[in-house]
C-alpha cells in the first residue's frame, strides 16, 4: 500500500451525510483532507445497499474492520490533561430482524441474481424541491452527480373512523379542483387557507407566527381537512413531538407557516406534482456526491479504515494525532461520525453520556408484489395507460410514513415494489416487526406461508382474510430494525475545539446539513461554505482531470481495498435518461 | 408566458443589444433587397425559398416573406419534376423551427394553416401532437388553440370525443383557461345532448376551488344561456298614430329587425303577415334611419286603403310580460335546475361575500328564474357590486337602469297616456320603443347619459328632463 502523507488539515472518519459535506467544504477551500470510513461502503447509516448486502445485515453490526473489544471499544483518546477516554463504536442501527413471508424459492433466487438492481436505503429520504439542501446541491454544483425523479402522489389515511380509507391529499389548485375526497365547502376553506399561508410570509404579517391550531380554528377547517394538511406537512420529527403535546406548542405547530410555505412552493418546481423528489440510486448518492467533490479538490479516500488512537501532544498543542493501522498521522481537525463516541474510563457514572436527546425510528423495508397500496387512477385512464402508470407515492398513515417505490426509483427491479416504512419508536414498544406488521396489516397482505396454508382443510382465501387479498400488495420479504438519532450533549468543558462529532438528534436531512455547516464554520470561521461552483471552462478542466484517475464505477476513490468489496451501488451517471437535473 | 415578471435590462445590456440590432438590420436590408430583386425578375425558385427561410428563422414575423413562400410553392406545385409533398414537409419544418423561438408567431401559425389547407389536412395527427406539445409549454397560448380549432373545423378525421377529452385534460390541470373552456363550448353541443349536469358539476368544483377565476364564470354564463330559447324576430305591438302630419302604423319588434315587411306575428288567432300590407321598403322608417331597429313606423298615407289597421292593432295591442330570452318564462325542468344552481351559488356567496363574480352570477340566476320576484335581491346585489367594483361603476349603473325599466314597464297599463320615470337613478333609458305611443314622459331627476337617444318617443308631447 502506498504511504499516506503524515499530516492533513482535516481527518474525517465516516462518510455519512454530515461528514461528507464537511469533507467537501474543507477540500473545496483548499485544505488537505483524509476521509476514511471503517465500513466497506459509503454513507454510514445513510448508506444504500444491494439486496445481498441488505439481507446479510452488515449494517446492523459494527464494521467488521473494527477491532472491537469489550463494550465495542476500539481504542483510546489520550487527552492533554492526562485523562484517557475509550473510543467506542455504537451502532445506530439495531434490533434487526428479517423474514421471508413468501416461500417461493424462485423469487428468492431471482432477487439474489438481481441484487444490484436493489438500492435499499437504511434511511430513505425524499427532498422537498425548494428546501435548502437542494439550494446547496445546486450552488456547490454537486447536483451534477445526482439524478432525481418526482414523487407523483402524496396520500393519507383519513381520520377515524375512516382510517382504513386511503385518499390523495389535495394540495395544489388542480388537485383541489378534481378531488372527490373533500366537499365543496371544504375545497373553498382549504384553498383560502393555503392562499393565506402562502401570502402570510410575503409581508411578514404577524399572522405567520400563528400555530397551525390557531390557523385551523381561524379558518374553521373541518376535521378531515385539518387531518389532511397535518398529514402532508408534518415531518417524522414532528410526529415524535406531537404525540406528547396537545397544547399546540410543538415544533409542527410553531413552525407550521414556514414549513407549509416551503411545502407549497416546492410543488411543480421540477414538474413534480407533490413537493417531493426521490434520489435515484438512493440517498447514499448524496453522501457520495459530496465525497466526489471532496476528491476532485484533492481529498484522499480510504474505505475499510478506522482510527485506533487519538492523542494530544504537549509539544504541538495545535495538533491532534491519530493512529490508523499503526500509522501515525497529524491533523488540525478531526471530524467523527455519530457512531464514534467517547467514554471516560473509571467513572462508573458516566459510562453513558451525560444527557441524551433524540429519537429512534422504527424501520421496515418490505419487498412486495401485486397492486399498489392505493390505485387512484380512474379505471378508464388506467386501462389506457396500462403498463405505464409508474408512480412513486408517499403514504401518511398517522405518524407512519410509507414510501412506495417501483422500478422508476431505481431502488427495486421491475415487477417488484418496495415499501419503505418509517415511524417513531417509543420506549416499551414491541419489536419493530410486530409494530409494523400490526400497523400495516389492513393495507398489505402478509402472506401466509404455503405450508401453514395447507395445514387446514380447504379453507378458501376469503375465509382467512375477509378483505380479498388480491386488492392489497403481498409482502414477500420484510426487514425490520431500529435506527437511533441521538445527540449526547456533553458538558461544556468537554466540547473540544479540534474534535467534532457529527451527532444530531434530528432525522431531517436539513438538520444534518446545518450541522455540517456549523462544524465547518467552527473549523474555518472565515471560510466560505461550499461556494458557487467554478466557471464552466474551469469546471470541464476539473472534470477531465477527475475522470482520468477514476475507477470505472465512477467512485472518487483513491486506494480502494480490492477483493470482495461490494462497491456501493452507483452506476455511472448519465447513462440513464436524465430525469430531473437541477437547473436554475 | 403568463404570470412572469418582466426583467428590466441594464444600460449595458441595452447598448449591447442595440449594437447587435444594428448588425441584424444591415443583414436584413441586404437580404430583403435580394429577395425583392428576385421577385421582380419572377425568379420564384428554390434559392428564394432558401433565403426567405433563413430570414424567417431569425424573425418569423415578416408576413411578406411567408406570402412570397406561398406564391413560390404554388408556382412550384405546377412543376411536376418537383416533389410538392416534400416541399410542404420542409415548410412545416420551417414553421416549427420558427415556433420554437417564438411560439406566438402569427406568421408561422398562419403559414401552417395554409399548408394544411393546401394538403387537405393530411398530416393531422402530427399537427395535433405539435399543438399539444406547445400547449404543454404554455397552456394559454391562444395561437395553439386557434390552430386546433381551425383543424377541428376543417378536418374530418378528427374525433370530437377525443378533442373533448383533450379540453378536459387541460381544464383539470389548470382550469383558468378561456381557450379550453371555449373549445369545449363549441364541441359539447355536437357530441352530446346531455352534457349539462356534468358540466355544471365541473363548474361548481372550479368555482369553489377558485371563485376569483373569471374564465369559469364566463363559461358558466355561456352554459346557462345556451339553455335558453332562441329569440326569433316577431312583431310585439302595433298602434296607429299621427307622425309628421300623416298617419302611420307604429310597430315594435322583440329584437332589432332589418326588414319588417317580411315578419310574421304569431298569436292565438293565427298568422298575421305584415308583408301582405306593404311590400314596399320605402314606406318603412325608423327614428334613427338605422338598418336594424326594434321600432319601425309604416307610412299609412298612401296605402291606408290596403291595410286593415284595426286588425293588426287588435291582434298586437299589448307587450308580453318579459323582455328577452333571459326574462322569458322557462320550462319547469329548466326552472327547477336554475333554482338548484342558485342554491349553491348563494352558498358560495355567503362564504365569499365580497366576490364580484359570484354576485354577478347570483343576479343572473335570479333574473333567469324570476326577474320580478327577485327585484329586491337583485337591487341589493347590484348596490353591493357598485361598492365592490369601482372600475365598472357605469356598467352596473347601466344594468340597473335596464332592470328598473323592466320592472316599471312590465306592469305598465297599455292605455295610459303618461309615464312617470322620475328620480329612478337611471343613467340610460332602455326599452323606450315600448313607449313610442306615450304622450307624456317624465324622466326628471335621473342621471341620464348625454348619449341617450329619446327618438323612440315618437308621439311624445310632454317631456320632462330636468336633473
Amino acid at each position: 500500500m502506498e504511504t499516506l502523507p503524515s499530516s492533513f488539515d482535516v481527518i474525517v472518519v465516516g462518510t455519512g451525510i454530515t461528514e461528507s459535506i464537511i469533507s467537501a467544504a474543507a477540500a473545496r477551500q483548499g485544505h488537505t483532507v483524509l476521509h476514511i470510513d471503517p465500513r466497506d461502503y459509503y454513507g454510514g447509516k445513510w448508506a444504500t445497499l444491494s439486496w445481498n448486502d441488505w439481507v446479510s445485515g452488515i449494517f446492523a453490526h459494527p464494521p467488521a474492520t473494527l477491532n472491537t473489544r469489550e463494550f465495542n471499544t476500539i481504542g483510546t483518546f489520550k487527552k492533554l490533561s492526562g485523562d484517557v477516554e475509550n473510543i467506542i463504536w455504537k451502532n445506530d442501527v439495531r434490533d434487526l430482524e428479517s423474514n421471508w413471508y413468501s416461500s417461493d424459492t424462485a423469487v428468492m433466487a431471482e432477487v439474489k441474481i438481481l441484487t444490484r438492481r436493489f438500492n435499499i436505503d437504511i434511511i430513505p429520504k425524499v427532498l422537498m424541491a425548494r428546501e435548502e439542501v437542494i439550494q446547496l446541491l445546486i450552488q456547490s454544483n454537486v447536483s451534477r452527480y445526482l439524478e432525481f425523479t418526482c414523487i407523483n402522489k402524496l396520500m393519507s389515511s383519513l381520520p377515524p373512523p375512516e382510517e382504513s380509507t386511503i385518499e390523495p391529499i389535495p394540495l395544489s389548485r388542480s388537485d383541489i379542483f378534481t378531488t372527490r375526497t373533500i366537499s365543496l365547502i371544504e375545497k373553498r376553506k382549504l384553498m383560502k387557507f393555503l392562499e393565506f399561508v402562502l401570502k402570510s410570509g410575503d409581508d411578514s404579517e404577524p399572522s405567520s407566527k400563528s400555530t397551525f391550531a390557531d390557523l385551523a380554528q381561524m379558518h374553521k377547517l373541518t376535521n378531515k381537512v385539518t387531518h389532511l394538511i397535518q398529514s402532508a406537512v408534518r415531518t417524522m420529527d414532528d410526529c415524535m413531538q406531537m404525540s406528547g403535546d396537545a397544547d399546540g406548542q410543538d415544533n409542527f405547530n410553531i413552525k407550521f407557516t414556514e414549513n407549509c410555505r416551503l411545502f407549497l412552493q416546492s410543488i411543480n418546481r421540477y414538474g413534480n406534482q407533490t413537493p417531493f423528489l426521490w434520489t435515484l440510486y438512493g440517498v447514499s448518492e448524496i453522501c457520495q456526491s459530496f465525497c466526489r467533490l471532496s476528491a476532485i479538490y484533492g481529498g484522499t479516500y480510504i474505505l475499510k479504515r478506522s482510527i485506533e488512537t487519538i492523542y494530544e501532544d504537549e509539544e504541538e498543542p495545535d495538533i491532534i494525532k491519530i493512529q490508523t493501522e499503526g500509522v501515525e498521522i497529524k491533523t488540525k481537525y478531526l471530524v467523527l461520525c455519530p457512531e464514534l463516541k467517547f467514554l471516560s474510563i473509571g467513572t462508573e457514572r458516566s459510562k453513558s453520556p451525560k444527557c441524551i436527546q433524540g429519537i429512534t425510528l422504527v424501520r421496515g423495508v418490505l419487498l412486495v408484489t401485486g397492486p399498489r397500496l392505493k390505485d387512484d387512477t380512474a379505471p378508464e385512464a388506467a386501462a389506457e395507460e396500462a403498463g405505464q402508470s409508474k408512480k412513486l407515492a408517499i403514504y401518511r398513515f398517522g405518524d407512519m410514513d410509507v414510501i412506495e417505490l417501483d422500478e422508476t426509483s431505481l431502488a427495486v427491479p421491475k415487477n417488484y415494489r418496495m415499501l419503505q416504512v418509517t415511524l417513531p419508536y417509543r420506549e416499551g414498544n414491541p419489536t419493530p416487526r410486530e409494530i409494523i406488521e400490526s400497523r400495516l396489516q389492513s393495507y398489505v397482505n402478509f402472506q401466509v406461508r404455503k405450508e401453514e396454508n395447507m395445514s387446514g382443510a380447504e379453507i378458501p382465501d376469503s375465509a382467512i382474510n375477509p378483505i380479498t387479498p388480491e386488492d392489497k400488495p403481498t409482502v414477500l420479504h420484510g426487514t425490520y430494525f431500529l435506527v437511533d438519532f441521538y445527540d449526547d450533549i456533553r458538558d461544556q468543558d468537554m466540547e473540544h475545539s479540534k474534535i467534532f462529532q457529527c451527532n444530531s438528534s434530528s432525522t431531517e436531512l436539513k438538520d444534518h446539513v446545518e450541522k455540517a455547516r456549523e462544524i465547518f464554520s467552527r473549523m474555518y470561521p472565515d471560510g466560505e461554505f461550499l461556494p458557487k461552483a467554478p466557471a464552466p471552462e474551469e469546471d470541464i478542466d476539473m472534470e477531465d482531470r477527475d475522470d482520468e484517475g477514476e475507477p470505472e464505477d465512477g467512485q472518487p476513490i483513491i486506494p480502494m481495498e480490492e477483493e470482495g468489496n461490494q462497491n456501493p451501488p452507483s452506476p455511472p451517471l448519465g447513462n440513464e435518461p436524465h430525469q430531473n437535473g437541477f437547473v436554475e | 408566458m403568463h404570470g412572469r415578471q418582466k426583467v428590466e435590462q441594464t444600460i449595458e445590456e441595452k447598448q449591447k443589444k442595440d449594437k447587435e440590432r444594428g448588425k441584424k438590420l444591415v443583414a436584413y436590408q441586404h437580404a430583403m433587397k435580394l429577395i425583392f430583386t428576385k421577385r421582380s425578375k419572377n425568379e420564384l425558385d428554390k434559392e428564394l425559398l432558401q433565403i426567405s427561410a433563413q430570414m424567417l428563422t431569425s424573425n418569423p414575423d415578416i408576413g411578406t416573406l411567408w406570402n412570397l413562400r406561398k406564391e413560390t410553392l404554388l408556382v412550384m406545385r405546377k412543376n411536376l419534376d418537383l416533389d410538392f409533398a416534400e416541399l410542404v414537409r420542409k415548410d412545416l419544418e420551417l414553421t416549427e423551427v420558427c415556433l420554437r423561438s417564438n411560439p406566438k408567431s402569427y406568421g408561422a401559425w398562419h403559414h401552417r394553416c395554409w399548408l394544411m389547407y393546401e394538403t387537405n389536412f393530411d398530416s393531422i395527427v402530427n399537427e395535433l401532437k405539435l399543438v399539444s406539445k406547445y400547449l404543454k409549454y404554455d397552456d394559454r397560448n391562444f395561437h395553439c388553440w386557434d390552430y386546433r380549432r381551425y383543424l377541428l373545423d376543417n378536418s374530418e378525421s378528427m374525433s370530437l370525443k377525443e378533442e373533448l377529452e383533450f379540453t378536459t385534460e387541460k381544464i383539470v390541470s389548470n382550469f383558468s383557461n378561456y381557450s379550453s373552456w371555449h373549445l369545449r363550448s363549441t364541441i359539447l353541443p355536437k357530441v352530446s345532448d346531455n352534457f349539462l349536469r356534468e358540466e355544471l358539476e365541473l363548474i361548481k368544483n372550479a368555482a369553489y376551488t377558485d371563485p376569483n377565476d373569471q374564465s369559469v364564470w364566463f363559461y358558466y354564463r355561456w352554459l346557462l344561456k345556451s339553455q335558453l330559447l332562441k329569440e326569433t324576430p316577431k312583431l310585439l305591438f302595433a298602434q296607429e298614430g299621427e307622425l309628421k302630419g300623416s298617419s302611420a302604423l307604429l310597430c315594435v319588434f322583440n329584437v332589432p329587425v332589418e326588414n319588417p315587411s317580411g315578419l310574421a306575428h304569431n298569436d292565438n288567432k293565427g298568422v298575421l303577415n305584415l308583408s301582405a300590407y306593404s311590400a314596399q321598403p320605402e314606406c318603412w322608417s325608423n327614428p334613427w334611419n338605422n338598418s336594424r331597429s326594434k321600432l319601425w313606423a309604416m307610412d299609412l298615407s298612401d296605402q291606408s286603403a290596403l291595410i286593415d289597421v284595426a286588425e293588426v292593432v287588435t291582434s298586437c295591442h299589448k307587450f308580453p310580460k318579459y323582455f328577452d330570452s333571459e326574462t322569458q318564462p322557462k320550462q319547469p325542468e329548466l326552472e327547477a335546475l336554475l333554482r338548484n344552481e342558485l342554491i349553491w351559488v348563494s352558498e358560495l356567496n355567503e362564504l365569499e361575500p365580497d366576490n364580484k363574480w359570484i354576485l354577478a352570477t347570483v343576479i343572473l340566476l335570479m333574473r333567469l328564474i324570476d326577474f320580478q320576484g327577485y327585484k329586491l335581491e337583485i337591487n341589493n346585489n347590484l348596490s353591493k357590486l357598485l361598492e365592490l367594483d369601482l372600475n365598472r361603476t357605469n356598467y352596473y349603473l347601466d344594468l340597473r337602469s335596464k332592470y328598473i325599466m323592466e320592472w316599471k314597464l312590465v306592469d305598465f297599463p297599455i292605455g295610459a297616456e303618461e309615464i312617470d320615470l322620475s328620480n329612478l337613478g337611471l343613467t340610460s333609458a332602455y326599452y323606450l320603443e315600448r313607449l313610442c305611443y306615450i304622450k307624456g314622459v317624465n324622466l326628471s331627476g335621473n342621471q341620464l347619459n348625454e348619449s341617450v337617444s329619446l327618438s323612440a318617443l315618437l308621439l311624445c308631447e310632454r317631456l320632462i328632463l330636468q336633473k
